[in-house]
């Protein structure tokens, strides 16, 4: 039985664009401008996560919520779950730290639907045994039209449109078949609240159409119905392509403005907004973020979200969003990697430019007397760590940093000085977000 | 009459009525959740609602609605309360109250949890008892409670006591 956790706002105080105040969802509160980890692997996410909540508690007090995919469930928050009540030799929880943040820490988990468009995750998702069947038989469709096209029976082009339509059809024709969607839906849901997931997810497709976009509202719908209580979130995830077009952001503004949901996530996939010539763009994404804040400032209970937000995280936390999340690489967009001359060596966010330096230049850095960054993290490196310790450091470095970021938000707000927030846009790699802000010509 | 959202309905409505087509869609146990969300949406914690009342607001069947009304009062999300009205037994629906105070009792075979909790419904307050199983993943779920009111609980132990020393073996 999905659970009814009760939903409410705490405490709410703004300042323009933004607001500070809590999440209350069942027993677990959370303030206001909160990274939400995405949480892919045990080694790298979920140990230094876990590690920097147990050693630096206060500084990592805006990173206590967490994100998972599904697919990655049974590398992340399975295998905790299931050891959670075990016992040492002596009697005493093993886990009982993590246990402890588990029942504490808000934990969303994202179907990630998306990947039967994208085809980053295809694979993975056309066999995790967590995905309803039918995904997985769609994933796998889709996957066999990619090989023809790889052994050149099929052109790109003419495998791009046998593709869309095998994509369309899945989605459009499950928001018509009753029973195949509510199947769908209750499974993913199902599946969230087994794991734990305080906020419900549903399986909603990429949309770049407006039939899309009406297929994602049925979901919705389905969703808030299967769901007992309050604490199922509407979902859309958009392609970038959305952003090109007024017209669709209009739509999009007046679904969010429609829905009865209080929690909203959103999720624009690839999002980079810091290409300069993405002018238009940027025009685009401002204009959500002042419908988001006529929504919430209609509706003080209303509580928005933006997940994969990327280079993004800061003017959507300032700009309207009460929570982001993002990967501890501080990238979103699918694909990428490392560069060849990254040895390895992943790059490293720089809390000043808000922007991730390639290794090359973090290696200058160290020959110039190390890290500019005083986090409890990079203050304990002195020297150049190997490629493995490199890795986990500069993921635990991203979330103190950015929480010490997100709290100084709330100190804005609280002293009414959130123009401070523009300031620090305006000293970084992104001055050209500083326009995206509500209420800043 | 459907069910409408609306500015004068309780602020935290997050069910859209299903059409016909979209109910018929969905298995009996997902039904049952989504007739059982409906009735708390329209439910209350400070105003009582007869019957009459939640079949007219739903726009459900009345066995529908009583079924899972028992089985929202039978795990305490709905608070039942049978009043006379001149010749005539009238029950009134009410959601529970905030919850506060919550403790556990691990049950010493392990399978058992006891959610001990106060419900405070503004003008009394009384114990409540959920015991939760949990499955492979240590996720809980709520087999059943029980509600004691304040003013009960002394002799609500003492019976607990005298039954225990006479069916439990020594
Ligand atoms: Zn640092």
């Amino acid at each position: 039985m999905i659970s009814n956790k009760p939903l409410n706002v705490e405490e709410p105080k703004w300042d323009r664009c933004t607001r500070n105040g809590f999440l209350r969802v069942g027993n677990k509160r959370v303030p206001f401008h909160t990274l939400a980890p995405l949480i892919t692997s045990y080694d790298y996410d979920f140990i230094p996560y876990f590690d920097n909540l147990k050693q630096h508690p206060s500084e990592s007090t805006h990173a206590r919520m967490m994100t998972f995919r599904m697919f990655e469930l049974h590398n992340t928050l399975k295998p905790l779950l299931q050891s959670i009540y075990q016992t040492t030799l002596d009697g005493k929880l093993a886990y009982d730290f993590e246990k402890d943040v588990i029942e504490t820490t808000p934990i969303l988990i994202d179907p990630c639907m998306e990947y039967t468009w994208y085809s980053q995750y295809r694979k993975i998702l056309s066999t995790n045994k967590d995905t309803p069947i039918e995904v997985r038989k769609l994933a796998k469709r889709i996957l066999a039209i990619v090989t023809k096209v790889e052994k050149g029976e099929l052109t790109k082009s003419e495998g791009y449109v046998k593709e869309k339509i095998e994509y369309e059809k899945f989605w459009l024709g499950l928001a018509k078949d009753k029973r195949k969607l509510s199947d769908v839906v209750t499974k993913i849901l199902d599946l969230q609240n087994s794991m734990r997931a305080d906020i419900g997810l549903p399986p909603v497709p990429a949309v770049y159409s407006p039939e899309l976009l009406e297929v994602t509202k049925q979901i919705n719908k389905i969703a808030q119905a299967v769901w007992v209580g309050e604490n199922c979130a509407t979902y859309v995830v958009l392609t970038p392509q959305w952003l090109k077009s007024e017209a669709l952001v209009d739509l999009l503004i007046d679904y969010l403005k429609s829905v009865d949901s209080k929690f909203i996530v959103l999720k624009i996939k690839n999002l980079e907004l810091d290409k300069v010539t993405y002018v238009y763009q940027r025009r685009m994404f401002k204009k959500i973020l002042e419908a988001v804040n006529v929504v919430k400032q209609n509706d003080e209970e209303k509580v928005f979200m933006l997940l994969e937000a990327g280079y993004q995280m800061y003017p959507a936390i300032t700009g309207g969003f009460d929570f982001v999340s993002t990967s501890l690489r501080a990238l979103d967009k699918d694909g990428g990697g490392f560069s060849p001359d990254s040895e390895g060596y992943g790059g490293f966010f720089s809390p000043k430019h808000l922007v991730v330096l390639p290794w090359r230049d973090v290696k200058i850095m160290f020959a110039n007397g190390g890290l500019k960054c005083s986090c409890e993290i990079c203050r304990g490196i002195t020297s150049i760590p190997s490629k493995d310790e490199w890795n986990v450091l500069r993921r635990m470095h991203y979330m103190l940093v950015v929480s010490r970021m997100l709290e100084d938000v709330n100190k804005f707000v609280l002293d009414q000085k959130i123009e401070l927030a523009i300031e620090k846009l305006s000293l970084s790699e992104l001055s050209n977000f500083k326009r995206m802000l509500p209420y800043i010509s | 009459m459907l069910y409408m959202v609306g500015k004068n309905m309780r602020k935290n409505v997050t069910t859209s009525l299903l059409t016909n087509e979209e109910l018929k869609g969905l298995r009996p146990r997902e039904r049952g959740r989504y007739v059982q969300n409906l009735i708390l949406n329209t439910l209350d914690e400070k105003k009582d609602y007869a019957l009459s009342e939640i079949i007219e607001k739903t726009g459900l069947a009345r066995p529908t609605i009583t079924k899972h009304l028992d089985a929202l009062v039978s795990t305490q999300q709905v608070f039942k309360e049978s009043r006379q009205l001149g010749r005539m037994q009238i029950a009134f629906y009410k959601r529970t109250g905030s919850i506060k105070q919550k403790e556990e009792m691990k049950s010493k075979n392990n399978e058992s949890t006891y959610s001990f909790f106060v419900l405070d419904n503004g003008d009394e307050k009384s114990i409540c008892i959920q015991q939760k199983i949990e499955d492979e993943y240590n996720n809980p779920t709520v087999k059943g409670a029980v509600t004691i009111n304040f003013v009960d609980l002394q002799s609500f132990i003492t019976e607990l006591h005298a039954y225990g020393a006479r069916v439990v073996d020594k």
